[in-house]
Parts: structure tokens; C-alpha cells; sequence
């Protein structure tokens, strides 16, 4: 899943840019509000971590503009406002959740994958295709009861492809899962990704789960 | 309220009324002692009158003392009748003459065998009266009164008797043979009961102890009345300044009934509560401002030791976030040290040494240092200065209040503006001017500029800023006597003055 971090401190986007991209999601990472409503207008992100003191264009603002455009992005308020009102004006304005600064990471990390759950109707942080099972709260896949070892980028699609199981989801789509704005993999990056998860599911017993449809993408019965 | 402490209104009432206990005491005793000897005088005066009634009967004739006394003129001194013995016993007077040997000559009826007391006391005067009380031979108090005196010799000369009246005896008292009739003396015993004065007295002083009482008794109540109604401003303004709280600063104390003895706490207490709510709502902007100066270093360093410490396998990574946690420690050690320092200001912990100091070198310093950060943005320093201009100070505190100054015009000016900064004599004063082109300020945003941590636009892309600059600035100022003024003139150019002090040449 890929997510925007829009954070006017340097060093806390640094720090999250690097600890959301090694729980497996690919991070735009964007210092002022109007550079991040430039990306949030032309780019689907899963969830977008926003600061509300920006220069450029303030958080409130960013999140306004972004309703009144339609988007339905999850928005998660990341502040060291801590007042009572200025949560209720974010969460009015059209956030999703809002978090007080300082924060935990874990904790963070948790409601993005809540908001990440929310996206595709999910509720249960659990998701189970046959003996495989989907965590997404810890970010881990097990089969029959054993952790399957998976690179972030690889756990991501297969999650992805969880999460929309039945319906087919194209490699673009796949490659947007993992891979941030500035990058410039082709679609091979997913037909290689595919083949290792293919081949790790095999070894632990479990073939035939992820179907190819030539010339759309990828699909797991549901 | 605190019932432990002493009360005013208590204070007052008891010392009132202890003062006018002593006065009414006192005066009342006085009063009791002048009636107390104004009613003996009198009663003596009766006694003295009933002396002078049985002296004026005792006439020397020869040597016979012709004694006409007539009962009835004189019913006290007749004996009691058995039956009235005990109610009339209080009028009955007693008399007896006697020798100075203290031979007795006659008594009166009353004193039937018995005989009064003497007394060996000397008179005042001669042939004046002693008087002192004793014990009656009826057994009850009495008031008694001997005099010696020289019965009065009868008019030889008198041929014609006078005309006795009927029923009336003249008593010859034959004296014995020792009496020296040359010069006869006869002492006169008259005694009567006291019991009467005794009892005026009593009534006496009981109605003045009883006036007391209720003098005092009407005292407190008018006094209790008194108090309470001119207390009455006092409990109004205990009960408002009682109601005001942490979150009612903003009320002000209004007597229903203003008293001018009041009016001076009130106007205080008012200016007081101004001066407390002000500086309240300094300290919560303070405390949140703070707050939010300090959340974000510290989420900075929280996710960075969290993020590093969960994944220590990239090297690199690690070592930018340490970088990362150094930087963030490096900016709460500044901003802890600023406030530190504020606090010495605040605290007159800060040492002053003042010298003699050139202000054109100390400008230019402090202008480059800020040369990099000047030509980054755009913005050209106008710098004009009067050679030999110089101020008594303490060169190193001017130089952190001139640095922040210049680092504040620098950081919130404009791309591409002009700061143009001076320094003058102004009369006996050097003036140093520091004009430029802000980003962003209001004119309601001059009251908050010299606010500890506040900050016009929180969001800071360097976060190197703590708004804690300008506050040093007036602190310093503050301890060095250099007067800071803000302004922000019509064309949105903001000038911050500073005014030294002189040197005298």
C-alpha cells in the first residue's frame, strides 16, 4: 500500500519515511501542504499521514481541499495540537483519525492498517485463503499455523491481492501497492515478485492461490 | 476563612466594651462613693440634729443638770412596745448622757438597762461630734454619736419660771458629789439603727450595677447592630474575592455599598486581578507554546529511536537517525539553555558587567553573522553607523540582545527585502533602529512578540527557531536599562528601537 506522509520536520519524516517503507509500504514523503495536496490530487494513496502546521498551506486546508475534490483517501492527523477542538475540527473537516505528537510508531503503524482496512471493507485484521493466513496487523503471512518468511514488497502484494480476492487487480496496480512516486520500476518487478511468493507458497505446501489472467493481472479466488 | 484567626469585628466589640466597662465602672464607683458619703452626711446630719434636740433640754442649774426632756416630742427615744419590738425596733434611737468618768445620768427609755457603746476615739474639733457605727444593745447595726459639750447654765438672772406645759416634767438630775460644777463637762451618746442606711446604700449601689450591666448590655447590642452594618462592604467584598478563582480572573470586585476606607483595596485588588489574569493567560500561552515546541523534538526523537531500534540491520539508516537524535538534542540543549537564562534575568541571578562599549564593531559582527542566511534569502543589509558612538554596558548581554535582534530580522524577513539598521545619538542616548519587511505580522501580533516560544507561524520549515529570541532580548534589556520598542509602521516595515544609555563625555 502506498501512503503520503505530508511533515513539515525533517527528521520525523526521515524517521517514518524509513519505518513505514520496512513494514512494507511504499512512502511519498512530502514537506509543505501545498506540495502534499499536489500529490495527494495525483496519486491514489492508501492513507495519507498529515501534520497540520505546514508551511505552504496549512493541514486543515490540505484536508478541506482534498474533501471538496472528492478524494476519499483515509486521512490520518498526525499533530502536536492536542486540543479537544482541534481534533474535533479535524475530524470534521473529513479525517479519519487523528493522532497527538509525541506518538508511538507501533501505534501509528496499527491505525494505518486500520485505515488500510477500512479501504477494501475489511474489518477483521485477519484474512484467511484457504490454509493461508493474511495478519495484517503484525504484517505477516502464516500457512497452517507457520510464519511464511516474505520480503515486505512481497507480503504487500499478497496482501493486496487478500484483500481483493476474487476480483483481479492489474500489475500497475501492484506495482502503485509497493513502490513510491519517484520510483521507476516496470511491471516485470511484480511478474518476479509473483514468481517468489509462487515458489515460498509452494514450499510450504500450498499451490494454485494466485491465478494469472493474461493481459489484466493477477487474481485470488476468494 | 480560617475561625483560628482573631476577628475584627470580635476585636472591636470586646474592646468597646471593655473600655466602656472601665468607663462605666468608674464613673458609677465615683458616683457611688459621693452619694454613698452624701447619705451618711445626711444621716449623721439627723443623728447631730437629735444631739443638738437633747443638748438644748440639758440646762446646769446649780448643781442640779435640769433635764426636759418630753417623750412624746421625742417618740424614737421611747421604749418599744413589746408587741411592736421587732418591726419598730429599726426606728427606736437610743441616747445617754454621761460624766466624762463615764457616770451614767440618764439614758433614754429605750435603752431600758443597758448602756452605749463608748468610744475612746478623739473628735476632730473640740466639742465636735465622733461618729462611728458599733453594734446597738438591740443587737443591730448602728450608727453612733458622742459628744462632750458644757450644759447650759440657767439665767440666774430669770426670776419668772417659765410656764410648764401640762404633762410635762422637767427631770432634775442631781449630779454626784465628785462633779466639778465649775466646769461641768457631759458626754452625749446617741445611737440609731443603720439599718436603713444600710439598705439605701445597698439599693445605692445595686441600681448602679445595674445600670452597668444594662449600659453595657445596650452598648453590645447597638455596637453588635453597628459593626454589622458598617462591616457590611467588608463581608461583600470577602465573599467576592472569596468566588474568584482560576477561572473567573477576568471578574472584577463591584461594592453594592463603596466606602471610601475600601476604595483604594478595591481599585488594588481590581488591578491586582488585571495584572493576575494577564499574566495567567501569559503562562497558559507560555505552556502551550512550550508544549508544542518541545512535542515536536521529542515525537522526533521517539520515532527515530523507535524506527532504529526495530530495524538496526541498515547501517546507514541508523546512523542518519542518530545524526538525526544528536540534532534534536542539540536544539533542546539551546532551547533549555534559553530559558535557563531567562529565568536567571527573571531571577536577578545574572551578572552585569558594565564597560564602555563601541557600537558600530558590535553591529557589524553581529550583521555577519548572519551574512550567509542574509544572501540565501535575498535580503540586503542596509547598514549605517556613527564612528566613536558608544554606550555603557555589558558587552557580551548587548550582544546576545543586538544577535537575536538581527537574527530575527533576518529569519522573518522577506525574500529579496531590505533590512536597514542604524545606530544614532539621540539627545544623550545612542539609538540603535533595525527596520525590515516581516513575512507575516499583524499589528494585534505586537503585544505577543517579546512572549516566551511565541511564534507567529508555528509551522517552520528549519525548525531552528523557538521564539524564545526576542523575549532574551527584553529580559537582557530588562537587566541592562536599554529600553526595546516594537512597531509596526503603515507600510507593514517593522522597527524594533533599542535606547542605551549615554555616555557622558
Amino acid at each position: 500500500m502506498k501512503l503520503l506522509v505530508i511533515e513539515d520536520s525533517a527528521r520525523l519524516r526521515r524517521s517514518l519515511g524509513h519505518g513505514l517503507r520496512r513494514m512494507g509500504y511504499a512512502v511519498d514523503l512530502v514537506e509543505d501542504g501545498r506540495e502534499g495536496l499536489d500529490y495527494a490530487r495525483f496519486n491514489d494513496y492508501g492513507v495519507i499521514i498529515l501534520d497540520l502546521m505546514l508551511p505552504g498551506i496549512d493541514g486543515l486546508t490540505v484536508l478541506q481541499r482534498l474533501r471538496e475534490l472528492g478524494r476519499k483517501t483515509h486521512i490520518l492527523i498526525l499533530s502536536a495540537k492536542d486540543r479537544v477542538e482541534d481534533r474535533v475540527r479535524g475530524l470534521e473537516l473529513g479525517a479519519d483519525d487523528y493522532m497527538v505528537k509525541p506518538f508511538a510508531f507501533e501505534e501509528l503503524c496499527a491505525r494505518v492498517a486500520s485505515l488500510a482496512r477500512r479501504r477494501h471493507n475489511q474489518k477483521s485484521p485477519v484474512i484467511a485463503i484457504g490454509p493461508v493466513t493474511v495478519k495484517s496487523a503484525a504484517r505477516v503471512v502464516e500457512v497452517g499455523g507457520n510464519p511464511l518468511p516474505l520480503t515486505p514488497a512481497e507480503y504487500s502484494v499478497l496482501q493486496l491481492l487478500a484483500l481483493k480476492r476474487g476480483k483481479v487487480v492489474s500489475k500497475e496496480r501492484l506495482l502503485d501497492e509497493i513502490h513510491d512516486s519517484e520510483s521507476f520500476a516496470g511491471t516485470n518487478v511484480i511478474e518476479v515478485l509473483i514468481c517468489h511468493l509462487r515458489k515460498k507458497l509452494a514450499a510450504a505446501g500450498v499451490l494454485g492461490i494466485i491465478h494469472t489472467r493474461r493481459g489484466h493481472g493477477y487474481l485470488v479466488e476468494s | 476563612m480560617n475561625p483560628h484567626l482573631p476577628s475584627i469585628r470580635s476585636q472591636m466589640t470586646l474592646r468597646v466594651l471593655a473600655g466602656t466597662a472601665v468607663l462605666l465602672v468608674a464613673s458609677s464607683s465615683f458616683l457611688g462613693i459621693l452619694f454613698h458619703q452624701r447619705i451618711v452626711e445626711e444621716y449623721d446630719d439627723a443623728l447631730e440634729t437629735r444631739a443638738d434636740a437633747l443638748i438644748s433640754v440639758l440646762s446646769l442649774d446649780k448643781e442640779v443638770l435640769d433635764f426636759d426632756f418630753n417623750e412624746d416630742a421625742m417618740p424614737e427615744f421611747a421604749a418599744p412596745e413589746p408587741e411592736d419590738k421587732d418591726e419598730d425596733s429599726d426606728e427606736v434611737s437610743f441616747f445617754e448622757m454621761l460624766l466624762p468618768d463615764r457616770t451614767s445620768l440618764r439614758k433614754s427609755p429605750s435603752l431600758a438597762e443597758h448602756t452605749l457603746p463608748w468610744s475612746t476615739g478623739a473628735p476632730p474639733e473640740p466639742d465636735e461630734p465622733i461618729l462611728w457605727n458599733s453594734r446597738l444593745p438591740n443587737g443591730r447595726p448602728g450608727r453612733l454619736l458622742q459628744v462632750e459639750f458644757t450644759p447650759e447654765l440657767e439665767d440666774a438672772d430669770e426670776e419668772e419660771e417659765p410656764p410648764e406645759i401640762p404633762g410635762e416634767d422637767v427631770d432634775h438630775v442631781l449630779l454626784p458629789d465628785h462633779a466639778n460644777l465649775d466646769k461641768l463637762r457631759v458626754v452625749l451618746i446617741v445611737g440609731r439603727s443603720r439599718e436603713d442606711l444600710n439598705e439605701t446604700l445597698a439599693l445605692m449601689y445595686a441600681s448602679l450595677a445595674v445600670l452597668v450591666v444594662v449600659v453595657l448590655g445596650g452598648i453590645a447590642v447597638v455596637l453588635r447592630r453597628a459593626l454589622a452594618s458598617g462591616f457590611q462592604p467588608v463581608d461583600d467584598l470577602n465573599a467576592q474575592l472569596k468566588a474568584i478563582g482560576p477561572d473567573s480572573l477576568q471578574d472584577r470586585i463591584g461594592l453594592e455599598a463603596p466606602r471610601q476606607e475600601l476604595a483604594t483595596v478595591e481599585s488594588a485588588v481590581n488591578q491586582l486581578l488585571g495584572r493576575l489574569s494577564a499574566g495567567f493567560e501569559r503562562e497558559r500561552r507560555f505552556s502551550s507554546n512550550v508544549a508544542h515546541e518541545l512535542r515536536t523534538p521529542v515525537s522526533e526523537l521517539r520515532s527515530a529511536c523507535e524506527v532504529g531500534g526495530r530495524w538496526p540491520d541498515d547501517p546507514k539508516e541508523v546512523r542518519a537517525l542518530f545524526e538525526d537524535i544528536h540534532a534534536v538534542g542539540v536544539h533542546m540543549e539551546k532551547i533549555v539553555e534559553m530559558l535557563l537564562t531567562l529565568a536567571r534575568c527573571e531571577n536577578g541571578a545574572m551578572p552585569v558587567e558594565c564597560e564602555r562599549v563601541e557600537l558600530a564593531p558590535l553591529l557589524r559582527a553581529c550583521w555577519q553573522r548572519v551574512e550567509d542566511e542574509a544572501a540565501y534569502k535575498g535580503i540586503t543589509v542596509d547598514l549605517k553607523t556613527t564612528g566613536g558612538l558608544f554606550t555603557i554596558s555589558d558587552p557580551s548581554k548587548l550582544q546576545v540582545i543586538l544577535q537575536n535582534l538581527v537574527d530575527n530580522a533576518v529569519g522573518h524577513g522577506a525574500p529579496n527585502s531590505v533590512i536597514r539598521c542604524s545606530a544614532t545619538q539621540s539627545g544623550s542616548s545612542p539609538v540603535i533602529r533595525i527596520a525590515n519587511q516581516p513575512e507575516e505580522l499583524d499589528r494585534e501580533d505586537l503585544p505577543y512578540l517579546f512572549e516566551r516560544c511565541w511564534q507567529k507561524n508555528a509551522a517552520r520549515p528549519d525548525r531552528q527557531r523557538a521564539g524564545l529570541g526576542l523575549s532574551i532580548a527584553r529580559a537582557l534589556g530588562d537587566l541592562l536599562g536599554i529600553r526595546i520598542e516594537p512597531k509596526l509602521e503603515d507600510d507593514g516595515t517593522f522597527v524594533v528601537q533599542l535606547i542605551l544609555t549615554g555616555v557622558e563625555t
